[in-house]
């Protein structure tokens, strides 16, 4: 080979181009160096590149159109009250949703207090039983000067006047409500907490449009709070701030029952669940970035280190590196901007795709609406990612190429050892940081740790993994010995030492991006099956006696049971007894679950909490509680000790009577558990009992007492099975906008592995042509590519189901910050059954897809080409 | 009569509408045991000789026999059988499998033709042995000099005992000590097993290691002269 050539291949108009370029300009240099790159070869990397490049942004696109959705218009919502009365304050209550309206009163006239019923619910016509989610919201005019200009007084007080009479609470809907809903003026409708409610006047007001989409529905206060079944309480008290300390004063007027804060247009269930839906998306996107400019870089680095000898030619033909840098970069932005046309439409789609798993099923029953929206800022942003996400993955492989003089670049030799071999000590790091993310999330879930460690612990262990993976994977390879007996077996074994051989790291990050993948959709299912198994703990408590009627599973919403329904159904022929349930919110993410602790009933919470809070259960009195284990560590107290908690007469402080690990979930759970006697609940946070234990007489079925209920009213009836059914059901459609993540990593993994194999195939032209000359039959070839596909599957699998079974054994060790629970690990058969079978199509398709071409190889090239 | 015969064999390449005679009406014969050494400048057509010999590439004229079989007129199946059994390679960049030890790399075609490994092993180490390679049966290629790798590359054309090797540059990446070495080696072997040698170098130095020399000038054969 000859110097000035600077591909064996090239044609001398090639040479002439790039030559006379680097004497002319930067610019013509640029596009030379571009058109001798792409002009034979290159193109397919060029189109790895584009495909890793575009894919990964996809997913990002779609990540932050979801966030730009879901979790932005809450965010939102704090500024655009706020915006129209910087002064705005709101007072609410630090326990559940609801404060007593006489608390008004307790605010003095200077601080123009305003109450306020409502939240988030869905709203049923009666007639047609459509059903959409709205904010509800109960006020008078004064309010308009709080939240903004609605034309109160043109739009609803007028109308509430002058607007036909119907039977119950009157509300006001927006037009776009009542179009949804298909009711006009005097229809009827149902709401959460059972009351009869009817249209009274439709508002045609486009400045609602901005709040919930404009599903909105007003009515007057104490009104609104009878539809949710709170009749003489407030779930938000707003004040026009006089200055000084408001803070203080609303501390000092309600004794931390009550707290001041910025209105933010959330309920207490909302933050903490989009707290959480903005860290698991800012997760997905960092991994989907960390994806994207894997599939780059990886191919880049296949380009990289083939253009050795070629960026040595251009050096020594006078060169520097600055510019032959530059030359790259503009490479990687150019490919960048070919990604970002794929990743735009794709992104696009995918995150329609995500919003719709969102709006159908986590958020179905909060009452919340969506609007998809895909803003223009987002797609120019993306569009810029994917140009820099080029750029850096064209420049890192370079940078390490540049490491060496051209002389070793000239003289350099294919055949090196693979270095993930001598890499022991990094295998072990690694290991322990996957170690370190576990010991985390046992951390956070025993309460020991602060709860936003559980995030760093997901990133840990991620990082851990594929390390471990990309370092172990190809050793284990490469370390395996082969048969001396069986030929098949030898030959297949030396095929995919030597296949893998030719570009370890690759392989390496093959199996780490393709048992990512997998262990995401093990550990995740692993962790939905785990927390299923606790629905059916639950339940079981239920026998052929015992039903459970209230709310439906899963509604998140806090409306009591209307306590006319609740003597209805006490005096049901059917009925023996019943025995009431409920449970609260508190400040600070406590959960309070209160149950009679004298009655056979108990057995029905003494199932979920274990060991000693079970014994002593008995002891539940006046001042005492059970604890959470997680609550418990988290407040450094045990049994004996005492906490402090806000209740309706001040904070109170409580006896810590038992300490338990909760095996069984709520609905609305989260974090910390106070376990505590109703009786005591009632008196402490005036707790509204929201469901009944019923014990039936022999004979009766849960169909029985459901026809025995009047019309209306929403109150759900389960027995054993069906409320296992509907447990595991909200479980699975909670869960499946996650799953949805993790499938859309799946699939971006199983495309990466894809474009790995394609290329690697490509990279082993000149071996094949080698085995070929030697008598390697086409069978054998294609018998040597399945082999790779069944190592490349088998490690894939061996890794992700290893590392997902971690995952999720982690995840549920920290599922008390996230469900208040810490169910048992379930391992998921099935999700293995499934990955296994994915990872397995996925190299098979990546396997076969150059056997078309198989025939088609030139053996002669590939033999000559240096 | 010959063991490969080339007969009246012409092969033309286009780059874009400029053809190319590679070979033009060649002619030629290699008898058992014959050493011979091809040579010419880049360009001539040494490698495509090569090539057409072994059954790679087609020519649009003449014919190749080996042991008075038309090569081109076998199946697919039965010029891979050939390959196997008959024919031997090596070439200037070894082409060995990285990640395979010397003795593995040997004993690959053996395995690839059927024999047990185990047994492949023996026969690939007695065969390196006998190339002074006893004490790197387990190196890897990156562990090997260059012209150690070579001999490897030998080893693995001869282990199979085929009646012609046909060697591409040999010594093209080799220096001239371990150059000289190997076409030594390749004498050596071609007298010991009677296996017959065709070898194309641009190296002038390796004609007086063959039996017969022939030189290719753009495709023309010009000479058939025995050394």
């Amino acid at each position: 080979m000859t110097l000035i050539e600077v591909r064996p291949h090239r044609t001398e108009g090639d040479r002439d181009q790039l030559g006379g370029a680097l004497r002319r300009s930067r610019w013509a240099w640029l596009v030379a160096w571009q058109w001798v790159h792409w002009r034979h070869l290159d193109w397919r990397r060029g189109l790895a590149v584009v495909l890793g490049l575009g894919v990964g942004t996809a997913a990002i696109l779609a990540v932050l159109i979801l966030h730009d959705s879901i979790v932005a218009p809450f965010e939102a919502l704090d500024g655009r009250i706020h915006s129209v009365n910087p002064d705005a304050v709101v007072v609410r209550s630090r326990i559940g949703n609801w404060m007593p309206a006489e608390d008004l009163r307790l605010l003095p006239e200077s601080f123009q207090p305003v109450p306020v019923a409502g939240g988030f619910a869905d709203v049923v016509a009666e007639g047609s039983g459509s059903q959409v989610g709205a904010l509800v919201i109960g006020s008078d005019c004064r309010v308009e000067r709080l939240l903004g200009d609605f034309d109160c007084e043109g739009n609803l007080k007028a109308n509430l006047e002058d607007a036909p009479a119907g039977v119950g609470v009157p509300v006001a809907l927006t037009a776009r409500l009542a179009g949804a809903l298909g009711v006009g003026e005097g229809d009827r409708l149902v709401f959460p907490g059972g009351q009869d409610a009817f249209v009274q006047a439709v508002l045609d007001d486009s400045r609602l449009d901005q709040v919930n989409s404009g599903y909105l529905a007003v009515g007057e206060v104490m009104g609104v709070a009878e539809l949710f079944g709170h009749p003489d309480e407030l779930s938000a008290i707003y004040l026009s701030s006089p200055g000084g300390d408001i803070e203080a004063d609303v501390a000092a007027t309600f004794g931390g029952r009550a707290e001041a804060m910025r209105p933010n247009g959330r309920s207490r269930y909302l933050v903490p669940a989009l707290e959480n839906l903005r860290r698991f998306l800012v997760l997905g996107g960092m991994v989907a970035a960390a994806l994207a400019v894997f599939l780059g870089a990886s191919v880049f680095v296949t380009a990289a280190v083939e253009r050795r000898r070629q960026i040595a030619t251009v050096e020594l033909l006078g060169e520097s590196r600055r510019r032959l840098f530059v030359g790259f970069m503009a490479e990687g932005a150019m490919l960048g901007v070919a990604g970002a046309a794929v990743a735009l439409p794709v992104g696009v789609v995918l995150g329609r795709w995500l919003i719709g798993l969102f709006t159908a099923n986590l958020l179905d029953g909060t009452g919340v609406h969506l609007d998809y929206q895909v803003p223009y800022r987002l797609l120019v942003g993306c569009a810029v990612l994917a140009v820099g996400l080029g750029v850096v993955a064209a420049v890192v492989p370079v940078l390490s190429v540049f490491r060496q003089s051209p002389a070793e670049m000239l003289a350099h030799n294919r055949t090196r050892e693979y270095a993930g071999l001598a890499k022991g000590s990094w295998s072990v790091l690694f290991a322990l940081l996957c170690a370190g993310g576990v010991g985390l999330m046992y951390g956070a879930g025993s309460g020991r740790l602060p709860e936003v460690v559980v995030y760093g612990a997901h990133v840990l262990f991620i990082a851990g993994a594929i390390g471990v993976t990309v370092l172990l994977a190809p050793r284990l390879v490469l370390r395996l010995p082969r048969p001396t007996r069986g030929r098949r077996l030898h030959l297949a074994t030396s095929f995919v030492q030597t296949d893998l051989g030719l570009a370890p790291w690759r392989t390496g990050f093959t199996v780490a991006i393709l048992s990512a993948g997998v262990s995401l959709l093990v550990g995740l299912n692993g962790l939905l099956v785990s927390l299923q198994a606790t629905v059916e703990h639950r339940a079981v408590v239920l026998d052929d006696r015992l039903l459970l009627l209230g709310r439906a599973v899963g509604d998140p919403t806090e409306h009591a049971l209307d306590p006319d329904l609740v003597a209805h159904i006490e005096g049901l022929p059917q009925v023996e007894a019943v025995s009431p349930l409920a449970e609260t919110a508190l400040a600070g993410k406590t959960t309070v679950f209160a149950y009679p602790a004298e009655t056979h009933r108990s057995r029905f919470v003494l199932t979920g909490t274990g060991g000693e809070a079970a014994g002593q259960a008995a002891a539940l009195g006046a001042g005492k509680v059970l604890l959470s284990r997680f609550a418990a560590n988290s407040w450094g107290v045990g049994v004996g000790d005492t906490i402090t908690l806000p209740t309706r007469a001040g904070s109170r402080q409580l006896e810590v009577a038992g300490v338990g690990d909760l095996l069984m979930g709520s609905d609305n759970g989260y974090g910390k558990v106070v376990v505590a006697d109703i009786g005591i609940a009632r008196d402490l946070w005036g707790i509204r009992d929201t469901s009944l234990l019923v014990a039936t007489k022999p004979a009766t079925h849960a169909a029985d007492i459901a026809q025995a209920l009047p019309a209306r009213g929403r109150v759900h009836v389960y027995d054993r099975q069906t409320m296992t059914e509907a447990g595991q059901l909200h479980l699975r459609r909670g869960f499946s906008p996650v799953l949805g993540v993790g499938w859309m990593m799946l699939a971006i993994a199983a495309i990466g592995v894809l474009l790995m194999l394609v290329l690697t195939l490509w990279d082993r032209r000149r071996q094949r042509a080698a085995l070929r000359q030697l008598g390697m039959s086409y069978p054998q070839e294609l018998w040597a590519l399945l082999a790779d596909a069944a190592m490349l599957t088998f490690l894939a699998v061996l890794f992700g189901t290893t590392g997902g079974l971690i995952y999720g054994w982690g995840n549920t060790l920290a599922g008390p910050v996230l469900f208040s629970i810490s169910p048992p690990f379930t391992i998921p058969w099935h999700a293995i059954a499934v990955a296994t079978a994915i990872a397995a199509a996925v190299c098979l398709i990546g396997a076969l897809l150059p056997i078309a071409s198989t025939r088609r190889f030139d053996t002669l090239n590939a033999l000559n080409d240096d | 009569m010959g063991l490969l015969c080339l007969d009246g064999v012409s092969k033309t390449y286009a780059s874009g509408s400029l053809r190319v005679g590679a070979l033009v009406d060649v002619s030629m014969q290699v008898v058992p045991g014959e050493f011979v050494v091809v040579t010419g400048p880049s360009g001539s057509g040494k490698s495509t000789l090569l090539h057409v010999a072994a059954g790679l590439d087609r020519p649009e004229a003449g014919s190749v026999t080996l042991d008075g079989t038309d090569v081109y007129a076998m199946s697919e199946r039965r010029r891979l059988q050939l390959r196997r059994k008959d024919l031997g390679f090596v070439h200037q960049f070894f082409n060995l499998l990285a990640p395979l030890s010397a003795v593995e790399n040997v004993a690959l075609p053996l395995v690839l033709a059927g024999v047990r490994p185990d047994d492949a092993r023996v026969e690939a180490e007695v065969v390196l042995a006998r190339l002074g390679l006893a004490d790197r049966f387990g190196h890897k290629p990156a562990e090997l000099s260059g012209g150690q790798q070579q001999r490897v590359a030998i080893a693995r054309a001869v282990v199979h005992r085929p009646r012609l090797v046909l060697a591409d540059e040999p010594t093209g990446n080799l220096d001239s000590k371990a150059g000289a070495g190997v076409l030594a080696l390749l004498s050596e072997l071609s007298e010991e097993l009677g296996v017959a040698v065709l070898l194309v170098t641009h190296d002038a130095s390796a004609v007086s290691f063959g039996d017969r020399h022939v030189a290719l000038t753009d495709g023309y054969l010009l000479s058939g002269a025995r050394v």
